[in-house]
Protein backbone atom coordinates (compact mmCIF):
# COMPACT_ATOMS: atom_id res chain seq x y z
CA UNK A 1 0.00 0.00 0.00
CA UNK A 2 1.13 3.19 -0.75
CA UNK A 3 0.31 6.52 1.03
CA UNK A 4 -1.56 9.11 -1.10
CA UNK A 5 -2.00 11.65 1.31
CA UNK A 6 -0.28 12.79 4.78
CA UNK A 7 -1.17 15.45 7.82
CA UNK A 8 2.09 16.78 8.69
CA UNK A 9 2.64 18.53 12.26
CA UNK A 10 -0.30 20.35 11.52
CA UNK A 11 -2.32 23.10 13.59
CA UNK A 12 -5.78 23.78 12.65
CA UNK A 13 -8.48 26.26 13.70
CA UNK A 14 -11.16 28.95 12.96
CA UNK A 15 -9.65 32.23 13.49
CA UNK A 16 -7.54 32.71 16.65
CA UNK A 17 -9.16 29.00 18.24
CA UNK A 18 -6.84 25.90 17.79
CA UNK A 19 -8.71 22.75 17.53
CA UNK A 20 -6.19 20.53 16.15
CA UNK A 21 -2.97 21.08 17.86
CA UNK A 22 0.51 19.11 16.22
CA UNK A 23 -1.01 16.49 14.45
CA UNK A 24 0.38 13.58 12.46
CA UNK A 25 -1.29 11.16 9.89
CA UNK A 26 -0.95 9.36 6.55
CA UNK A 27 -3.93 8.25 4.25
CA UNK A 28 -3.14 4.49 2.51
CA UNK A 29 -4.44 4.73 -0.91
CA UNK A 30 -7.06 2.28 -2.42
CA UNK A 31 -8.84 1.84 1.20
CA UNK A 32 -11.77 3.59 3.16
CA UNK A 33 -10.87 5.24 5.80
CA UNK A 34 -13.34 5.97 8.73
CA UNK A 35 -13.03 9.35 10.36
CA UNK A 36 -14.56 8.86 14.03
CA UNK A 37 -14.47 10.50 17.17
CA UNK A 38 -17.34 12.56 19.54
CA UNK A 39 -18.75 15.78 17.97
CA UNK A 40 -16.76 18.84 18.63
CA UNK A 41 -13.60 16.05 18.45
CA UNK A 42 -12.00 17.54 15.31
CA UNK A 43 -13.06 15.56 12.23
CA UNK A 44 -14.84 18.02 10.15
CA UNK A 45 -12.32 20.62 10.56
CA UNK A 46 -9.10 18.25 9.85
CA UNK A 47 -11.20 16.63 6.99
CA UNK A 48 -11.40 20.45 5.56
CA UNK A 49 -7.97 21.43 6.02
CA UNK A 50 -7.26 18.20 4.12
CA UNK A 51 -9.53 18.95 1.12
CA UNK A 52 -8.15 22.49 1.32
CA UNK A 53 -11.14 24.66 2.27
CA UNK A 54 -9.11 26.14 5.26
CA UNK A 55 -5.26 26.47 5.45
CA UNK A 56 -3.80 25.33 8.10
CA UNK A 57 -2.29 27.27 11.09
CA UNK A 58 1.01 25.41 11.01
CA UNK A 59 2.30 22.36 9.53
CA UNK A 60 1.51 21.21 5.93
CA UNK A 61 -1.10 18.76 4.02
CA UNK A 62 0.62 16.75 1.28
CA UNK A 63 -0.98 15.16 -1.65
CA UNK A 64 0.67 12.96 -3.80
CA UNK A 65 4.12 13.73 -1.83
CA UNK A 66 3.38 17.53 -2.88
CA UNK A 67 1.78 20.49 -0.77
CA UNK A 68 -1.74 20.61 -1.09
CA UNK A 69 -1.08 24.41 -1.52
CA UNK A 70 0.29 24.35 -4.50
CA UNK A 71 -2.63 22.96 -6.12
CA UNK A 72 -5.01 25.67 -7.49
CA UNK A 73 -8.53 25.49 -7.37
CA UNK A 74 -9.36 23.45 -10.05
CA UNK A 75 -6.07 20.54 -9.94
CA UNK A 76 -7.31 20.27 -6.50
CA UNK A 77 -11.07 19.24 -7.26
CA UNK A 78 -9.30 17.28 -9.73
CA UNK A 79 -7.47 14.98 -7.53
CA UNK A 80 -10.30 15.32 -4.64
CA UNK A 81 -13.94 15.80 -4.76
CA UNK A 82 -15.78 16.67 -1.87
CA UNK A 83 -19.41 15.96 -0.34
CA UNK A 84 -20.59 18.10 2.43
CA UNK A 85 -22.71 17.57 4.96
CA UNK A 86 -25.39 19.97 4.01
CA UNK A 87 -25.55 20.04 0.31
CA UNK A 88 -28.03 22.95 -1.61
CA UNK A 89 -29.36 22.37 -4.62
CA UNK A 90 -30.59 25.68 -6.86
CA UNK A 91 -34.28 25.53 -7.33
CA UNK A 92 -34.78 23.91 -10.92
CA UNK A 93 -32.53 21.90 -11.51
CA UNK A 94 -32.15 17.87 -13.63
CA UNK A 95 -30.03 15.48 -12.26
CA UNK A 96 -28.05 15.61 -15.23
CA UNK A 97 -27.40 19.47 -14.99
CA UNK A 98 -26.40 18.42 -11.40
CA UNK A 99 -24.15 15.74 -12.13
CA UNK A 100 -22.38 17.71 -14.92
CA UNK A 101 -21.51 20.24 -12.28
CA UNK A 102 -18.88 17.95 -11.55
CA UNK A 103 -16.77 18.63 -15.00
CA UNK A 104 -15.74 21.64 -14.12
CA UNK A 105 -12.37 21.02 -12.44
CA UNK A 106 -11.50 19.68 -16.10
CA UNK A 107 -12.95 21.91 -17.83
CA UNK A 108 -11.04 24.68 -20.22
CA UNK A 109 -11.77 27.92 -21.75
CA UNK A 110 -15.74 28.66 -22.62
CA UNK A 111 -16.63 25.88 -20.29
CA UNK A 112 -18.80 23.59 -23.05
CA UNK A 113 -19.05 20.03 -22.30
CA UNK A 114 -17.57 18.18 -24.16
CA UNK A 115 -18.15 14.36 -25.45
CA UNK A 116 -16.00 12.74 -22.90
CA UNK A 117 -17.96 15.12 -20.43
CA UNK A 118 -21.28 13.92 -21.28
CA UNK A 119 -19.75 10.36 -21.28
CA UNK A 120 -18.51 10.87 -17.62
CA UNK A 121 -21.75 12.07 -16.70
CA UNK A 122 -23.75 9.40 -18.11
CA UNK A 123 -21.84 6.97 -16.40
CA UNK A 124 -21.75 8.60 -12.83
CA UNK A 125 -25.59 8.77 -12.95
CA UNK A 126 -26.08 5.02 -13.86
CA UNK A 127 -23.33 4.25 -10.68
CA UNK A 128 -25.75 5.65 -8.14
CA UNK A 129 -28.64 3.85 -10.41
CA UNK A 130 -30.18 7.22 -11.09
CA UNK A 131 -30.63 6.76 -14.98
CA UNK A 132 -34.17 6.57 -14.65
CA UNK A 133 -34.00 9.74 -12.82
CA UNK A 134 -31.68 11.76 -14.80
CA UNK A 135 -34.52 14.77 -16.47
CA UNK A 136 -35.85 14.52 -12.88
CA UNK A 137 -35.65 17.89 -11.11
CA UNK A 138 -33.36 17.65 -7.76
CA UNK A 139 -35.60 18.85 -5.53
CA UNK A 140 -38.46 16.66 -6.37
CA UNK A 141 -35.81 13.30 -5.67
CA UNK A 142 -36.64 11.61 -1.67
CA UNK A 143 -32.98 12.20 0.42
CA UNK A 144 -31.72 9.12 -0.61
CA UNK A 145 -32.21 9.41 -3.56
CA UNK A 146 -30.55 13.20 -3.59
CA UNK A 147 -27.49 12.24 -1.64
CA UNK A 148 -26.86 9.74 -4.56
CA UNK A 149 -27.38 12.14 -6.51
CA UNK A 150 -24.68 14.36 -4.93
CA UNK A 151 -22.68 11.23 -4.80
CA UNK A 152 -23.20 11.10 -8.76
CA UNK A 153 -21.67 14.97 -8.80
CA UNK A 154 -18.42 14.22 -6.87
CA UNK A 155 -18.36 11.13 -8.97
CA UNK A 156 -18.30 13.18 -12.05
CA UNK A 157 -15.31 14.81 -11.19
CA UNK A 158 -13.17 11.19 -11.84
CA UNK A 159 -11.05 12.56 -8.98
CA UNK A 160 -8.61 9.37 -7.23
CA UNK A 161 -9.64 10.78 -3.43
CA UNK A 162 -13.31 11.50 -2.21
CA UNK A 163 -13.98 13.21 1.37
CA UNK A 164 -17.38 12.96 2.59
CA UNK A 165 -18.88 14.66 5.72
CA UNK A 166 -21.41 11.97 7.47
CA UNK A 167 -22.67 11.34 4.40
CA UNK A 168 -25.68 9.34 6.24
CA UNK A 169 -26.46 11.41 9.02
CA UNK A 170 -29.78 12.89 7.05
CA UNK A 171 -31.18 9.19 5.97
CA UNK A 172 -32.85 6.59 7.00
CA UNK A 173 -31.68 3.04 7.55
CA UNK A 174 -31.77 1.70 4.03
CA UNK A 175 -30.86 4.68 2.34
CA UNK A 176 -27.71 4.51 4.72
CA UNK A 177 -26.88 0.78 3.96
CA UNK A 178 -27.45 1.67 0.52
CA UNK A 179 -25.41 4.98 0.55
CA UNK A 180 -22.43 2.85 2.30
CA UNK A 181 -22.38 -0.19 0.13
CA UNK A 182 -22.48 2.26 -2.63
CA UNK A 183 -19.39 3.34 -0.93
CA UNK A 184 -17.79 0.29 -0.82
CA UNK A 185 -18.66 -0.45 -4.54
CA UNK A 186 -16.69 2.72 -4.97
CA UNK A 187 -13.92 1.88 -3.73
CA UNK A 188 -13.40 -1.86 -5.25
CA UNK A 189 -14.97 -1.44 -8.69
CA UNK A 190 -13.67 2.02 -9.16
CA UNK A 191 -10.69 1.91 -6.61
CA UNK A 192 -11.36 5.31 -5.50
CA UNK A 193 -9.70 6.20 -2.03
CA UNK A 194 -12.48 6.97 -0.08
CA UNK A 195 -12.20 9.30 3.50
CA UNK A 196 -15.49 9.32 5.47
CA UNK A 197 -16.69 11.06 8.55
CA UNK A 198 -19.43 8.59 10.12
CA UNK A 199 -21.21 8.46 13.65
CA UNK A 200 -22.16 5.02 13.71
CA UNK A 201 -19.38 2.96 15.31
CA UNK A 202 -20.92 0.00 14.03
CA UNK A 203 -21.25 0.81 10.40
CA UNK A 204 -17.66 2.29 10.30
CA UNK A 205 -16.53 -0.64 11.75
CA UNK A 206 -18.07 -2.80 8.86
CA UNK A 207 -17.45 -0.40 5.87
CA UNK A 208 -14.58 1.17 6.63
CA UNK A 209 -11.15 -0.35 6.42
CA UNK A 210 -9.26 2.17 8.71
CA UNK A 211 -10.53 3.51 11.00
CA UNK A 212 -8.90 6.81 12.67
CA UNK A 213 -10.27 8.23 15.97
CA UNK A 214 -10.11 11.92 17.16
CA UNK A 215 -10.70 13.29 20.54
CA UNK A 216 -10.11 16.75 21.72
CA UNK A 217 -8.29 17.60 18.67
CA UNK A 218 -5.78 14.74 18.89
CA UNK A 219 -5.66 11.60 16.29
CA UNK A 220 -6.12 9.28 19.58
CA UNK A 221 -5.95 5.75 17.62
CA UNK A 222 -5.59 5.10 14.35
CA UNK A 223 -5.65 1.43 12.32
CA UNK A 224 -7.95 -1.69 11.31
CA UNK A 225 -11.45 -1.55 12.73
CA UNK A 226 -10.17 -4.53 15.03
CA UNK A 227 -6.87 -2.71 16.52
CA UNK A 228 -8.91 0.82 16.91
CA UNK A 229 -12.45 -0.23 18.69
CA UNK A 230 -10.98 -1.79 21.89
CA UNK A 231 -12.51 -0.90 25.59
CA UNK A 232 -10.20 1.28 26.61
CA UNK A 233 -10.50 3.45 23.62
CA UNK A 234 -14.56 3.27 23.77
CA UNK A 235 -14.03 4.71 27.45
CA UNK A 236 -11.26 7.45 26.70
CA UNK A 237 -13.19 8.84 23.94
CA UNK A 238 -16.51 8.39 23.84
CA UNK A 239 -17.20 7.31 27.44
CA UNK A 240 -18.89 4.78 26.52
CA UNK A 241 -18.71 0.90 27.70
CA UNK A 242 -19.63 -1.73 25.32
CA UNK A 243 -19.60 -5.61 24.40
CA UNK A 244 -16.90 -6.27 21.68
CA UNK A 245 -18.19 -9.17 19.21
CA UNK A 246 -16.45 -9.96 15.58
CA UNK A 247 -18.94 -10.63 13.46
CA UNK A 248 -18.87 -14.53 12.29
CA UNK A 249 -19.03 -13.62 8.57
CA UNK A 250 -17.14 -10.19 7.96
CA UNK A 251 -14.46 -10.82 10.86
CA UNK A 252 -15.16 -7.12 11.80
CA UNK A 253 -15.76 -5.71 15.27
CA UNK A 254 -19.63 -5.02 16.51
CA UNK A 255 -20.85 -3.01 19.77
CA UNK A 256 -23.79 -4.42 21.55
CA UNK A 257 -24.95 -3.26 24.70
CA UNK A 258 -23.98 0.21 24.84
CA UNK A 259 -24.29 2.13 28.07
CA UNK A 260 -22.82 5.67 28.88
CA UNK A 261 -20.06 5.55 31.53
CA UNK A 262 -21.84 7.29 33.93
CA UNK A 263 -24.70 5.00 34.29
CA UNK A 264 -22.42 1.97 34.79
CA UNK A 265 -20.41 3.48 37.58
CA UNK A 266 -23.92 4.22 39.50
CA UNK B 1 -41.20 19.86 -28.82
CA UNK B 2 -39.54 20.52 -25.63
CA UNK B 3 -41.14 22.74 -22.81
CA UNK B 4 -37.85 25.17 -23.08
CA UNK B 5 -38.09 24.76 -27.16
CA UNK B 6 -41.99 26.25 -27.42
CA UNK B 7 -41.12 28.93 -24.61
CA UNK B 8 -38.09 30.30 -26.27
CA UNK B 9 -40.23 30.37 -29.45
CA UNK B 10 -42.69 32.20 -28.22
CA UNK B 11 -40.64 34.60 -26.58
CA UNK B 12 -38.96 35.30 -29.96
CA UNK B 13 -42.27 35.58 -31.63
CA UNK B 14 -43.46 38.32 -28.41
CA UNK B 15 -39.89 39.99 -29.02
CA UNK B 16 -40.33 40.43 -32.85
CA UNK B 17 -44.62 41.82 -32.19
CA UNK B 18 -43.11 43.85 -29.68
CA UNK B 19 -40.60 45.70 -32.01
CA UNK B 20 -42.74 45.90 -34.58
CA UNK B 21 -45.28 47.44 -32.30
CA UNK B 22 -42.23 50.06 -30.92
CA UNK B 23 -40.89 50.62 -33.83
CA UNK B 24 -43.96 51.57 -36.15
CA UNK B 25 -46.90 52.02 -33.61
CA UNK B 26 -47.14 54.76 -30.85
CA UNK B 27 -49.14 58.11 -31.34
CA UNK B 28 -48.74 58.33 -34.75
CA UNK B 29 -48.53 54.70 -36.65
CA UNK B 30 -46.01 54.50 -39.36
CA UNK B 31 -46.42 51.94 -42.34
CA UNK B 32 -43.55 49.63 -42.53
CA UNK B 33 -42.67 50.43 -46.00
CA UNK B 34 -41.62 54.23 -44.88
CA UNK B 35 -38.49 52.71 -43.64
CA UNK B 36 -37.21 52.58 -47.26
CA UNK B 37 -38.99 55.95 -49.15
CA UNK B 38 -37.25 58.99 -48.11
CA UNK B 39 -39.30 62.10 -46.51
CA UNK B 40 -40.42 62.87 -42.55
CA UNK B 41 -41.60 59.67 -42.49
CA UNK B 42 -38.66 57.81 -42.31
CA UNK B 43 -36.56 60.54 -40.99
CA UNK B 44 -38.48 60.12 -37.84
CA UNK B 45 -38.51 56.68 -38.36
CA UNK B 46 -34.46 56.46 -38.52
CA UNK B 47 -34.08 59.19 -36.65
CA UNK B 48 -36.09 59.11 -33.38
CA UNK B 49 -37.73 55.65 -33.56
CA UNK B 50 -34.86 53.16 -34.38
CA UNK B 51 -32.60 54.43 -31.38
CA UNK B 52 -35.62 54.53 -29.01
CA UNK B 53 -36.70 50.83 -29.79
CA UNK B 54 -32.87 49.96 -29.82
CA UNK B 55 -32.45 51.62 -26.16
CA UNK B 56 -35.71 49.98 -24.86
CA UNK B 57 -34.37 46.28 -26.21
CA UNK B 58 -31.07 46.49 -24.53
CA UNK B 59 -32.10 48.07 -21.14
CA UNK B 60 -34.44 45.29 -20.49
CA UNK B 61 -32.07 43.21 -21.54
CA UNK B 62 -29.40 44.79 -19.07
CA UNK B 63 -31.65 44.80 -16.19
CA UNK B 64 -33.06 41.44 -16.56
CA UNK B 65 -29.50 39.79 -16.88
CA UNK B 66 -28.35 41.97 -14.26
CA UNK B 67 -31.20 40.47 -11.81
CA UNK B 68 -30.67 37.31 -12.58
CA UNK B 69 -26.71 37.51 -11.95
CA UNK B 70 -27.33 38.74 -8.66
CA UNK B 71 -29.81 36.29 -7.83
CA UNK B 72 -27.96 33.51 -8.70
CA UNK B 73 -24.56 34.78 -6.43
CA UNK B 74 -27.15 35.92 -3.69
CA UNK B 75 -28.62 33.04 -3.51
CA UNK B 76 -31.33 35.22 -3.04
CA UNK B 77 -34.66 34.76 -5.42
CA UNK B 78 -35.89 38.72 -4.90
CA UNK B 79 -32.37 40.53 -4.63
CA UNK B 80 -32.50 42.57 -7.83
CA UNK B 81 -29.86 45.84 -8.19
CA UNK B 82 -33.12 47.90 -7.82
CA UNK B 83 -33.51 46.49 -4.98
CA UNK B 84 -29.94 46.56 -3.21
CA UNK B 85 -30.54 50.80 -3.91
CA UNK B 86 -27.92 50.46 -7.01
CA UNK B 87 -30.16 51.90 -9.42
CA UNK B 88 -31.02 54.15 -7.01
CA UNK B 89 -27.61 55.60 -6.35
CA UNK B 90 -26.79 56.13 -9.76
CA UNK B 91 -30.31 57.94 -10.24
CA UNK B 92 -29.18 60.49 -6.98
CA UNK B 93 -25.78 60.80 -8.60
CA UNK B 94 -27.36 61.70 -12.21
CA UNK B 95 -29.66 64.49 -10.75
CA UNK B 96 -27.29 66.26 -7.36
CA UNK B 97 -24.98 65.83 -11.02
CA UNK B 98 -27.68 67.41 -13.11
CA UNK B 99 -28.17 70.44 -10.17
CA UNK B 100 -25.10 71.18 -10.10
CA UNK B 101 -24.54 72.29 -13.11
CA UNK B 102 -23.03 69.19 -14.79
CA UNK B 103 -24.11 69.25 -18.88
CA UNK B 104 -25.37 65.97 -18.69
CA UNK B 105 -24.09 64.63 -22.19
CA UNK B 106 -24.10 60.45 -22.75
CA UNK B 107 -20.58 60.31 -21.07
CA UNK B 108 -21.12 62.76 -18.35
CA UNK B 109 -24.36 60.61 -17.76
CA UNK B 110 -22.34 57.41 -17.64
CA UNK B 111 -19.47 58.79 -15.48
CA UNK B 112 -21.86 59.66 -13.12
CA UNK B 113 -24.62 56.76 -13.24
CA UNK B 114 -21.22 54.29 -12.42
CA UNK B 115 -19.83 56.52 -9.39
CA UNK B 116 -23.14 56.85 -8.02
CA UNK B 117 -23.92 52.65 -8.56
CA UNK B 118 -20.80 51.76 -7.36
CA UNK B 119 -20.50 54.00 -4.15
CA UNK B 120 -24.51 53.13 -3.47
CA UNK B 121 -22.95 49.23 -3.77
CA UNK B 122 -20.31 49.68 -1.60
CA UNK B 123 -22.24 51.33 0.81
CA UNK B 124 -24.85 48.27 0.99
CA UNK B 125 -22.01 45.66 1.34
CA UNK B 126 -20.45 47.49 4.21
CA UNK B 127 -24.40 47.79 6.13
CA UNK B 128 -24.35 44.01 5.08
CA UNK B 129 -21.11 42.62 6.25
CA UNK B 130 -21.61 40.65 9.62
CA UNK B 131 -18.89 38.64 11.65
CA UNK B 132 -17.10 36.52 8.44
CA UNK B 133 -18.80 37.91 5.57
CA UNK B 134 -21.64 39.12 3.78
CA UNK B 135 -24.87 38.16 5.64
CA UNK B 136 -27.40 37.61 2.61
CA UNK B 137 -30.33 38.97 5.02
CA UNK B 138 -28.98 42.26 5.61
CA UNK B 139 -27.65 42.71 2.09
CA UNK B 140 -31.61 42.12 1.23
CA UNK B 141 -32.68 44.08 4.63
CA UNK B 142 -29.96 47.09 4.38
CA UNK B 143 -30.37 47.74 0.46
CA UNK B 144 -34.09 48.06 1.02
CA UNK B 145 -34.02 50.62 3.22
CA UNK B 146 -31.13 52.31 1.83
CA UNK B 147 -32.89 51.80 -1.46
CA UNK B 148 -36.07 53.93 -0.39
CA UNK B 149 -33.71 56.18 1.77
CA UNK B 150 -31.91 57.43 -1.45
CA UNK B 151 -34.79 57.59 -3.28
CA UNK B 152 -36.49 60.07 -1.03
CA UNK B 153 -33.61 62.17 -1.25
CA UNK B 154 -33.26 62.35 -4.78
CA UNK B 155 -37.15 63.32 -4.97
CA UNK B 156 -36.43 65.78 -2.33
CA UNK B 157 -33.16 67.66 -4.17
CA UNK B 158 -35.21 67.58 -7.36
CA UNK B 159 -38.11 69.44 -5.81
CA UNK B 160 -36.49 71.86 -3.48
CA UNK B 161 -34.08 72.54 -6.69
CA UNK B 162 -37.52 73.08 -8.90
CA UNK B 163 -36.12 70.29 -11.45
CA UNK B 164 -38.53 67.47 -11.35
CA UNK B 165 -39.85 68.43 -14.75
CA UNK B 166 -36.20 68.71 -15.97
CA UNK B 167 -35.34 65.35 -14.49
CA UNK B 168 -38.86 63.60 -15.77
CA UNK B 169 -37.01 60.84 -17.40
CA UNK B 170 -34.69 60.41 -14.75
CA UNK B 171 -36.87 60.32 -12.09
CA UNK B 172 -39.71 58.50 -13.40
CA UNK B 173 -38.13 56.17 -16.49
CA UNK B 174 -38.41 56.44 -20.17
CA UNK B 175 -36.87 56.37 -23.51
CA UNK B 176 -38.62 60.21 -24.82
CA UNK B 177 -35.92 61.84 -26.75
CA UNK B 178 -32.65 59.42 -26.75
CA UNK B 179 -30.79 59.88 -29.55
CA UNK B 180 -27.51 57.40 -31.69
CA UNK B 181 -25.14 58.48 -28.76
CA UNK B 182 -27.18 56.36 -26.04
CA UNK B 183 -27.82 53.73 -28.13
CA UNK B 184 -23.85 53.32 -28.60
CA UNK B 185 -23.31 53.54 -24.78
CA UNK B 186 -25.54 50.84 -24.14
CA UNK B 187 -24.23 48.90 -26.75
CA UNK B 188 -20.71 49.11 -25.33
CA UNK B 189 -22.57 48.32 -22.05
CA UNK B 190 -24.83 45.37 -23.52
CA UNK B 191 -21.49 44.02 -24.77
CA UNK B 192 -19.59 43.69 -21.70
CA UNK B 193 -22.33 42.73 -19.62
CA UNK B 194 -23.56 39.76 -21.92
CA UNK B 195 -19.99 38.88 -23.50
CA UNK B 196 -19.05 38.32 -19.66
CA UNK B 197 -21.92 36.45 -18.11
CA UNK B 198 -22.32 34.35 -21.60
CA UNK B 199 -17.96 33.38 -21.44
CA UNK B 200 -18.68 32.52 -17.49
CA UNK B 201 -21.74 30.93 -17.48
CA UNK B 202 -20.38 28.10 -16.31
CA UNK B 203 -18.54 29.29 -13.21
CA UNK B 204 -21.98 31.46 -12.24
CA UNK B 205 -23.85 28.28 -12.66
CA UNK B 206 -21.96 27.26 -9.92
CA UNK B 207 -22.22 29.92 -7.79
CA UNK B 208 -25.67 28.87 -7.04
CA UNK B 209 -24.62 25.59 -5.09
CA UNK B 210 -24.11 26.49 -1.46
CA UNK B 211 -20.38 27.99 -0.84
CA UNK B 212 -18.80 24.12 0.59
CA UNK B 213 -19.96 21.96 -2.47
CA UNK B 214 -18.89 25.15 -5.04
CA UNK B 215 -15.27 25.00 -3.59
CA UNK B 216 -15.62 21.43 -3.76
CA UNK B 217 -15.77 21.63 -7.29
CA UNK B 218 -12.68 24.04 -8.09
CA UNK B 219 -13.90 27.26 -8.58
CA UNK B 220 -12.71 30.07 -7.35
CA UNK B 221 -14.77 32.95 -5.31
CA UNK B 222 -12.86 36.20 -5.04
CA UNK B 223 -12.61 36.16 -9.17
CA UNK B 224 -16.68 35.48 -9.64
CA UNK B 225 -17.47 38.10 -7.15
CA UNK B 226 -15.09 40.40 -9.09
CA UNK B 227 -17.17 40.24 -12.62
CA UNK B 228 -19.87 39.74 -10.69
CA UNK B 229 -19.94 43.49 -9.91
CA UNK B 230 -18.55 44.83 -12.74
CA UNK B 231 -21.40 43.44 -14.43
CA UNK B 232 -23.73 44.91 -12.15
CA UNK B 233 -22.40 48.13 -12.20
CA UNK B 234 -22.10 48.31 -15.86
CA UNK B 235 -25.87 47.03 -16.64
CA UNK B 236 -27.19 49.45 -13.70
CA UNK B 237 -25.52 52.23 -14.57
CA UNK B 238 -25.94 52.82 -18.10
CA UNK B 239 -29.31 51.67 -17.74
CA UNK B 240 -30.00 54.21 -15.21
CA UNK B 241 -28.37 56.72 -17.60
CA UNK B 242 -30.23 56.14 -20.44
CA UNK B 243 -33.96 55.40 -19.35
CA UNK B 244 -33.69 56.40 -15.10
CA UNK B 245 -34.42 54.00 -12.52
CA UNK B 246 -36.68 51.13 -13.72
CA UNK B 247 -37.43 48.79 -11.47
CA UNK B 248 -39.49 45.13 -11.55
CA UNK B 249 -37.63 44.43 -14.59
CA UNK B 250 -34.52 42.86 -12.81
CA UNK B 251 -36.54 41.02 -10.31
CA UNK B 252 -39.40 39.89 -12.03
CA UNK B 253 -38.61 38.46 -15.26
CA UNK B 254 -36.23 36.51 -13.84
CA UNK B 255 -38.67 35.05 -11.89
CA UNK B 256 -41.04 34.90 -14.50
CA UNK B 257 -39.13 32.95 -17.00
CA UNK B 258 -38.00 30.71 -14.26
CA UNK B 259 -41.24 30.00 -13.46
CA UNK B 260 -42.63 28.77 -16.49
CA UNK B 261 -38.76 27.11 -17.57
CA UNK B 262 -37.22 26.02 -14.63
CA UNK B 263 -33.66 25.67 -14.98
CA UNK B 264 -30.01 26.38 -13.49
CA UNK B 265 -28.20 30.26 -14.47
CA UNK B 266 -26.69 29.17 -17.78
CA UNK B 267 -30.10 27.45 -19.43
CA UNK B 268 -32.09 30.69 -18.44
CA UNK B 269 -29.25 33.16 -19.60
CA UNK B 270 -30.42 33.31 -23.32
CA UNK B 271 -34.27 33.06 -22.84
CA UNK B 272 -33.74 35.38 -19.76
CA UNK B 273 -32.48 37.69 -21.79
CA UNK B 274 -35.07 37.77 -24.35
CA UNK B 275 -37.81 37.90 -22.25
CA UNK B 276 -36.47 41.50 -20.35
CA UNK B 277 -35.91 43.34 -24.14
CA UNK B 278 -39.40 42.12 -25.00
CA UNK B 279 -41.21 43.35 -22.40
CA UNK B 280 -39.08 46.31 -21.88
CA UNK B 281 -39.83 47.05 -25.84
CA UNK B 282 -43.74 45.87 -25.13
CA UNK B 283 -43.30 48.32 -22.30
CA UNK B 284 -41.74 51.49 -23.78
CA UNK B 285 -45.14 50.92 -26.96
CA UNK B 286 -47.59 51.22 -23.93
CA UNK B 287 -46.10 54.17 -22.85
CA UNK B 288 -46.04 55.81 -25.68
CA UNK B 289 -49.12 54.56 -27.18
CA UNK B 290 -51.82 54.59 -25.09
CA UNK B 291 -52.67 57.63 -24.08
CA UNK B 292 -52.33 60.43 -27.13
CA UNK B 293 -49.94 62.98 -26.72
CA UNK B 294 -48.93 61.84 -23.08
CA UNK B 295 -45.53 59.66 -22.06
CA UNK B 296 -46.99 57.44 -19.38
CA UNK B 297 -44.36 57.48 -16.72
CA UNK B 298 -42.61 54.04 -17.70
CA UNK B 299 -41.41 52.99 -14.11
CA UNK B 300 -45.29 52.31 -13.29
CA UNK B 301 -46.17 50.73 -15.75
CA UNK B 302 -43.35 48.84 -15.49
CA UNK B 303 -44.08 48.00 -12.23
CA UNK B 304 -47.73 47.69 -12.80
CA UNK B 305 -47.39 45.19 -15.80
CA UNK B 306 -44.44 43.28 -13.29
CA UNK B 307 -46.86 43.29 -10.58
CA UNK B 308 -49.92 42.01 -12.16
CA UNK B 309 -47.59 39.18 -13.47
CA UNK B 310 -45.87 38.37 -10.07
CA UNK B 311 -49.33 38.11 -8.23
CA UNK B 312 -50.78 36.10 -11.38
CA UNK B 313 -47.57 33.61 -10.26
CA UNK B 314 -47.85 34.01 -6.80
CA UNK B 315 -51.96 33.41 -7.08
CA UNK B 316 -52.39 30.24 -9.03
CA UNK B 317 -48.92 29.10 -9.24
CA UNK B 318 -47.70 27.43 -12.07
CA UNK B 319 -51.27 25.63 -13.30
CA UNK B 320 -51.94 29.10 -15.32
CA UNK B 321 -49.25 29.54 -17.48
CA UNK B 322 -48.14 25.53 -18.60
CA UNK B 323 -46.96 25.28 -21.75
Amino acid sequence: MSTIMAVQHLSAGYGRTTIINDQTLTIEAGVITGLIGPNGSGKSTLLNVMNGFRAPLAGRVLLKDRPLSTFNHKQRAAEIACLTQHPVAPEGITVAELVSYGRYCHSKGLGWLRRRDQISVTEAISTVHLTAFKDTLVSELSGGQRQRAFIAMTLAQNSPIMMLDEPTTYLDLPNQLETLALLRQLNQVHKKTIIVVLHDLNQAATYCDQLVCMTQGRVNAVGTPKAVLTHELLATAFHVSADIELNANTQRPQLTNCQPMAAVAQ
Amino acid sequence: MTRRGRFNLLVTGLLLVAIGLDLFGGAHWFSPLSVISPGTSQAVLLGMRFPRTLCALMVGALLAVGGLLLQTVSHNPIADPSILGINAGATLALVIGGVSGVALTVGHAALLALIGAGLAYVIVLLLAVAGTGVDPLRLLLGGTVFSGFISCLTYAISVVTNTTQAFRNLLIGGFSGVDYGQVSLLAVATVIVVGLTWLNRASFTLMALDHETFKGLGASLPVLWGLTTIVIMVAAASSVAVAGNIGFVGLGVPQLVNAIIPGSFKQNLGPTLLTGAGFMTLADFCVKGFVAGTELPLAALSAIIGGIALFGLVAFGQKVIRL
